[in-house]
């Protein structure tokens, strides 16, 4: 096991009264991985994420943080070197969207005195990102779903946005493509390949095994609340696999469909 | 709406909230002129040389002293713990519908109040009679934190605060809390029905200096505290989860939210019985003015509160004057309406977006 471990857990089990929703599940993610996890519905993907972000404590075993137990990290702290995407994002109050993806900046503001003119630099590159501009002084209610995803994607990117280096940091995304349209899906991956080789890592839950395929550098497998497989790409998305998994033969979408011309 | 406006916003209300302040305390069944007014607060915080030579003038002294001042002074101490912990709350519960009573602040003063109308001649016979007055809010006080921290208990499981679960415990409790009344009600003496009958429907009547310096300072600590709430209450409006990733301690903001909420509530209902609508309304309509930033909610609904309190209680004292007519009358005539009007204009405004 390499020292500079970014998240190493260590037979985590997570259950509702006697049922399981993660069990014994171990395995470490070292910094710069680009990781998405795919696995049939109901196999304890989110369950996964929310355990990795800290939100959720295990019921057995230890998830570490950059060597520390994640139960013993300041919540302020840990916002500042991870952020979280989740499915559903249910505001009801009319703010702008300005001010929703502001609340973003909300633990590093907290954590340390801010310059303006950076903060301001920080407001546009992320504006740039997601095509926000013409939307930021809408009213958050009135936004279409993928405009809706695209503010909550900004917010959740602005939380450890810096100027500089990304290393060490972390953004975890459960289903980021939902309501997007393909040429923001595409826009998005792009993204996060680039914030990638600057040293940002990435867990995400996908839905298209083809995006995984694409987009990840490591994929985890996960079937019935256990972690199946796990490791490179290539090595880990085969028909056998995925027949495993998913009961569903690979061969039979690609000779209907051809999906990689299509991509 | 840009920053700027918003301050302005908050600036008219204010200056508004001052007239009013001084419409209140001109009228009333006895014409104090504002010449005489002049002449009281010169004699009594001895600006200048002014001279003084008006007969009567100490009964105007009085009334305008000791009966409308502290009076006006504890519309703007009600009012404004009434709009902020509405505003606090609708915020807690991400529902702009939510009204402090529901989560059984008012009925367990209620049910104290009720207590100590029905059985302070049976247990305290041999107290100093002085100490009736106290009595009331006191218990009013001590129930609406129990029946608070009960509905809080009965949503809380391992840690976590079921904000739906909070609701709908609310709504039983206060059932629960209804009926133990009733019961009360059937053994009650007729002016026992009455007083408590009064207390319900509210009023700044008990309004005097005494009064007025403790709920300053029971009120006025809850509401200093609440703006370190601000950011963290926009935030939690995303969700629990979301607040969780921004590094908020969700638990502990809730509990903060629910204990300084309630306790300004609670006070208030103590010393001048239920008051309604005013905690649902006002936050509302500052959001539809300046938006849903805490920052500036807060301060609007603690004004707009203040301000709308202090009018409906000067409609309670000069519609039938010298009779007063009690407050809850006054707020509820015009909030209920008001609130309805609101429920469907939501009910329009979803359908667009």
């Amino acid at each position: 096991m390499p020292d500079n471990t970014l998240i190493k857990f260590d037979n985590v089990s997570y259950k509702i009264d006697d049922f399981s929703i993660n069990e014994d599940i171990s395995f470490f993610i070292s910094p710069k991985d680009l990781i998405s996890i795919i696995g049939p519905n109901g196999s304890g993907k989110t369950t996964l994420l929310r355990l990795i972000s800290g939100e959720l404590r295990p019921t057995s075993g230890g998830i570490f943080f950059k060597g520390k137990n994640i139960i013993n990290w300041d919540p302020m702290d840990l916002a500042c070197e991870r952020s979280m995407l989740s499915q559903l994002n249910n505001l009801s109050f009319p703010f702008k969207v300005y001010d929703v993806i502001q609340m973003g900046r909300f633990p590093v503001k907290q954590k340390s005195y801010l310059d303006i003119d950076i903060e301001k630099k920080i407001m546009e590159e992320i504006l740039g990102c997601f095509d926000l501009k013409e939307l930021i002084n809408k009213n958050y209610l009135v936004l279409s779903g993928g405009e809706k995803q695209r503010v909550q994607l900004a917010r959740t990117f602005i939380q450890i946005w810096t100027l500089d280096s990304f290393n060490d940091k972390l953004i975890i995304l459960d289903e980021p493509t939902s309501f997007l349209d393909i040429y923001y899906q595409l826009k998005l991956y792009k993204l996060i390949k680039k914030l990638n080789n600057k040293g940002l890592a990435f867990i995400m839950v996908l839905h298209d095994i083809n995006h995984a395929f694409l987009y990840s550098k490591k994929v985890m497998m996960m079937e019935n609340a256990r972690l199946k497989y796990f490791g490179d790409v290539k090595k880990i998305i085969n028909e056998k696999n995925i027949k495993d998994i998913f009961k569903v033969k690979l061969s039979e979408f690609i000779n209907k469909y051809k999906y990689e011309e299509v991509l | 709406m840009s920053q700027i406006n918003k301050i302005i916003f908050l600036i008219i209300l204010f200056i508004s909230l001052l007239l009013s302040v001084c419409v209140s305390i001109v009228s009333g069944p006895i014409d104090i002129s504002l010449n005489q007014i002049f002449q009281i607060f010169i004699k009594n915080f001895g600006l200048g040389n002014y001279q003084v030579n008006e007969q009567n003038l100490h009964i105007y002294e009085t009334v305008l002293l000791n009966i409308r001042l502290p009076r006006a002074i504890l519309a703007l101490l009600v009012g404004m713990s009434l709009g902020i912990s509405g505003a606090m709350l609708q915020g807690l519960f991400r529902n702009p519908l939510v009204d402090p009573g529901f989560i059984g602040i008012s009925s367990g003063a209620a049910l104290g109040a009720m207590c100590i109308i029905m059985f302070a001649n049976f247990f305290f016979t041999n107290l100093n009679k002085i100490w009736l007055p106290y009595l009331l809010p006191i218990f009013a006080m001590l129930g609406s934190i129990m029946t608070t921290l009960l509905v809080y208990k009965m949503a809380t499981s391992e840690r976590k605060t079921n904000i739906m679960t909070m609701l709908l415990s609310g709504i039983a409790v206060n059932a629960f809390v209804g009926s133990v009344i009733g019961l009360f009600v059937i053994k009650s003496t007729d002016l026992q029905l009455r007083t408590f009958t009064f207390w319900t429907l509210g009023g700044l009547d008990n309004a005097n200096w005494e009064v007025v310096g403790i709920s300053s300072v029971l009120i006025c600590i809850p509401i200093l505290l609440t703006f370190f709430l601000k950011d963290k209450l926009d935030i939690l409006m995303l969700g629990d989860a979301e607040a969780a990733y921004l590094g908020l301690k969700v638990e502990k903001l809730k509990k903060t939210i629910i204990i300084t909420a309630s306790f300004m509530v609670g006070v208030s209902v103590s010393f001048c019985g239920m008051i309604g609508f005013i905690g649902l309304v006002t936050p509302h309509l500052v959001r539809l003015c300046i938006g849903p930033n805490h920052k500036y909610l807060l301060i609007g609904s603690g004004l707009l509160g203040s301000l709308l309190l202090l009018i409906a209680d000067s409609i309670a004292r000069l519609i039938i004057a010298p009779a007063q007519i009690p407050i809850s009358i006054v707020t509820s005539l015009i909030g209920a309406p008001f609130f309805i009007y609101l429920i469907l204009e939501q009910k329009r405004r979803y359908k667009i977006a």
